[in-house]
């Protein structure tokens, strides 16, 4: 059942809901079953059909998420994130700190799982706006058609799923230098 | 002039769309008077390579129930019973 863990583990980064997640995996396993019975799949190796498997499971991802939108009372990252970290005229009032560099490979998995963490505090859907942005680049305006939000909306909820992962990193110990 | 406030929204509206030329130069302006504001465009397009990296949730694993649920439904799948 590896790739079904492969499979959960991803989608646990962009649903962050076990229930959706298994939803998920599942649906993905099933129309991967479907494709195979239709026609006959040839792959070279187990990355091949990993890389297959994840690419069906981005799309049952995006709509299951939007389809439990619906049922939800969406709980959003607020004004009062911005009017935290920038006061009455514009000025930081929690200045970014410097960031470690260079990039080292070990130090760039520390801080995917800060930031995995720091995602899981935001709530949705600025979580999973952030996630199907940045994790796999899906396209603007194919979020916002999706989710059914204005293009406006989804600017304010990544600028303001940025300010505050940005400060949750540091939160995390990722700045230096910066103000507490 | 831009604020800080302003300055930060355009850094990260720059990295899904193309901004208008004078939002360009005014941000450009803003970036290059003002260190916590080239930060923070730095280390938002940083999370975005962290992201890109992680695409799994550490630890995220199956339970044995949802295992025995999985292996159910493709099991019916595969009889030809469907859903």
């Amino acid at each position: 059942m590896s790739h079904a863990d492969i499979l959960y583990a991803f989608a646990m980064a962009r649903l962050r809901d076990s229930a959706l997640a298994e939803e998920a995996v599942q649906e993905t396993l099933l129309a991967a079953l479907t494709a195979q019975q239709s026609r006959h799949t040839d792959f070279r190796g187990e990355s091949a059909v990993r890389t297959w498997l994840t690419g069906i499971l981005k799309h049952k991802v995006i709509d299951l998420f939007r389809r439990q939108a619906q049922a939800r009372t969406a709980g959003d990252l607020q004004e009062t994130l911005e009017q935290a970290q920038f006061d009455a005229n514009g000025h930081w009032r929690l200045k970014p700190g410097e960031w470690p560099t260079p990039e080292a490979a070990v130090e760039q998995r520390e801080m995917g799982r800060a930031l995995s963490r720091c995602i899981g505090a935001l709530p949705n859907p600025a979580a999973s706006v952030f996630s199907f942005t940045e994790l796999d680049g899906i396209p603007q305006q194919e979020i916002c058609n999706k989710l059914g939000i204005s293009p406006t909306n989804y600017r304010v909820i990544l600028y303001r799923a940025r300010l505050a992962l940005r400060r949750c990193m540091e939160q995390h110990g990722f700045g230096l230098n910066g103000e507490p | 002039m831009l604020n800080c406030h302003e300055a930060s929204q355009l850094a990260s509206s720059r990295m899904e769309a193309v901004l208008p030329l004078t939002k360009r130069v005014s941000l450009g302006v803003h970036l290059a008077l003002c260190r916590h504001c080239r930060r923070f465009a730095r280390q938002i397009e940083r999370l975005r390579r962290v992201a890109r990296a992680t695409q799994t949730e550490a630890g995220a694993e199956l339970s044995q129930e949802a295992r025995e649920r999985l292996r159910y439904a493709l099991q019916q799948q595969a009889r030809g019973t469907g859903d």
